[in-house]
C-alpha cells in the first residue's frame, strides 16, 4: 500500500519576467526584485505557505490584465498603477498564510486595492498608493475606522489587527 | 420631477452596476467597490425615484451601450439621496449627458476616508439584478 504524504504541485507559477515589468527601476532593484520573487516562489513548491502566496499572485496578475487599461469601468477610470502594482505584490509575500486570501481589485485611481469582506457591515478594505502608502478603511457593524500605513518589510501591525478584528468579532 | 436640480433626501438613486464584482449576488449586497469615486470625484448616477423597472433598466442599457468597451448590465445599486447626506456628501443633478443624470460630490480627498464613505453607501444600497 503506498501513502502520498505530499501533493505534488501541479499548477504553473506565474511567469517572474511579468512580475518583475517595473519601469523606471534600475537593474540593481529589478534583480533584487527577481530574487524577492524566486524566494516567494522556492516556497510556493515546497510550503502551504506557497499556495495562499500563489493564490494571491494569481489574483494579482488576474487584476493586472482585468484593469490594465484607461476607462476599465466605462467612468473614465485609471488602468492599473505600476508602483502600486509592485508595493501591492511586496504587500503580498509579507502576509501571513493564516490571514484569508483578499478579494484583489484596482481602483478608479488606478491603485490596487485588496479587500476582505464578510458582509456589507462586516469589511476592510486596503489601498496601495506610491511611496509604500497603504490607504485603509474598516466597517465591523457600527464600528468603523479609516487611516494610512506606510509599509516597509513586515505587514504593518493595525493592518493585521484590523484584518483579525472582522473575523473575531 | 427629473427636471429639477433639486433633489430631494427621500428620492432613490441608481447606480449602475457594469461589472459582477460590484456586488455580491450570494450575499444579496452591493459591493463597496461600486461607490469608489473617480478621480474627478463626481460619482455618476441617475436618479430613478418613481420610475418603473423597465424604464430603469432602458436608462441602464443606453449607459452601458455608451460605454467605449462593451460591458453587461448587471444591474443597480438603488440608493436614498438621505443616505448620501448622512455621508456628509451631496447630490448634483446636472442632467448631462441626459435628463435624470446627477453626480454624487463632496467627496474627500483623503483615500482612506473615501473607501469608508464607499463602505457606508454599499452597506446602505440595496441591489437590483436585471
Amino acid at each position: 500500500m503506498t501513502t502520498t504524504i505530499f501533493a505534488t504541485p501541479t499548477r504553473q507559477l506565474p511567469n517572474p519576467a511579468i512580475l518583475g515589468r517595473n519601469v523606471g527601476v534600475s537593474d540593481s532593484a529589478r534583480t533584487i526584485q527577481l530574487e524577492t520573487y524566486k524566494l516567494g516562489t522556492s516556497f510556493a513548491q515546497t510550503l502551504t505557505f506557497g499556495e495562499h502566496l500563489l493564490r494571491m499572485i494569481e489574483r494579482l496578475l488576474q487584476a493586472e490584465s482585468m484593469y490594465s487599461e484607461d476607462n476599465w469601468d466605462g467612468f473614465e477610470a485609471k488602468g492599473i498603477n505600476i508602483e502600486s502594482r509592485q508595493n501591492a505584490f511586496n504587500f503580498a509575500l509579507s502576509l501571513p498564510p493564516q490571514v484569508p486570501i483578499p478579494e484583489i481589485y484596482v481602483d478608479p485611481d488606478g491603485e490596487v486595492a485588496f479587500e476582505w469582506y464578510e458582509d456589507k457591515r462586516r469589511v476592510f478594505s486596503i489601498s496601495f498608493g506610491s511611496k509604500n502608502k497603504i490607504s485603509y478603511a474598516g466597517t465591523y457593524g457600527f464600528n468603523k475606522t479609516y487611516g494610512v500605513e506606510y509599509f516597509s518589510d513586515d505587514t504593518p501591525e493595525i493592518i493585521l489587527r484590523n484584518i483579525k478584528r472582522l473575523y473575531s468579532e | 420631477m427629473l427636471s429639477s436640480n433639486i433633489v430631494n433626501s427621500d428620492e432613490s438613486l441608481g447606480r449602475y452596476l457594469p461589472e459582477s464584482s460590484y456586488f455580491s449576488a450570494s450575499k444579496n449586497s452591493v459591493r463597496p467597490k461600486a461607490f469608489m469615486p473617480p478621480t474627478n470625484l463626481r460619482l455618476s448616477v441617475f436618479r430613478i425615484e418613481g420610475l418603473s423597472l423597465e424604464k430603469v433598466w432602458g436608462i441602464g442599457q443606453k449607459v452601458i451601450e455608451a460605454m467605449p468597451t462593451p460591458k453587461i448590465l448587471y444591474g443597480v445599486a438603488d440608493i436614498k439621496v438621505a443616505k448620501v447626506r448622512e455621508n456628509e456628501l451631496e447630490v448634483d443633478a446636472d442632467n448631462i449627458p441626459t435628463l435624470g443624470h446627477a453626480n454624487i460630490i463632496g467627496w474627500p480627498e483623503d483615500k482612506g476616508k473615501q473607501k469608508l464613505i464607499a463602505q457606508s453607501l454599499a452597506a446602505e444600497a440595496n441591489l437590483i439584478l436585471k
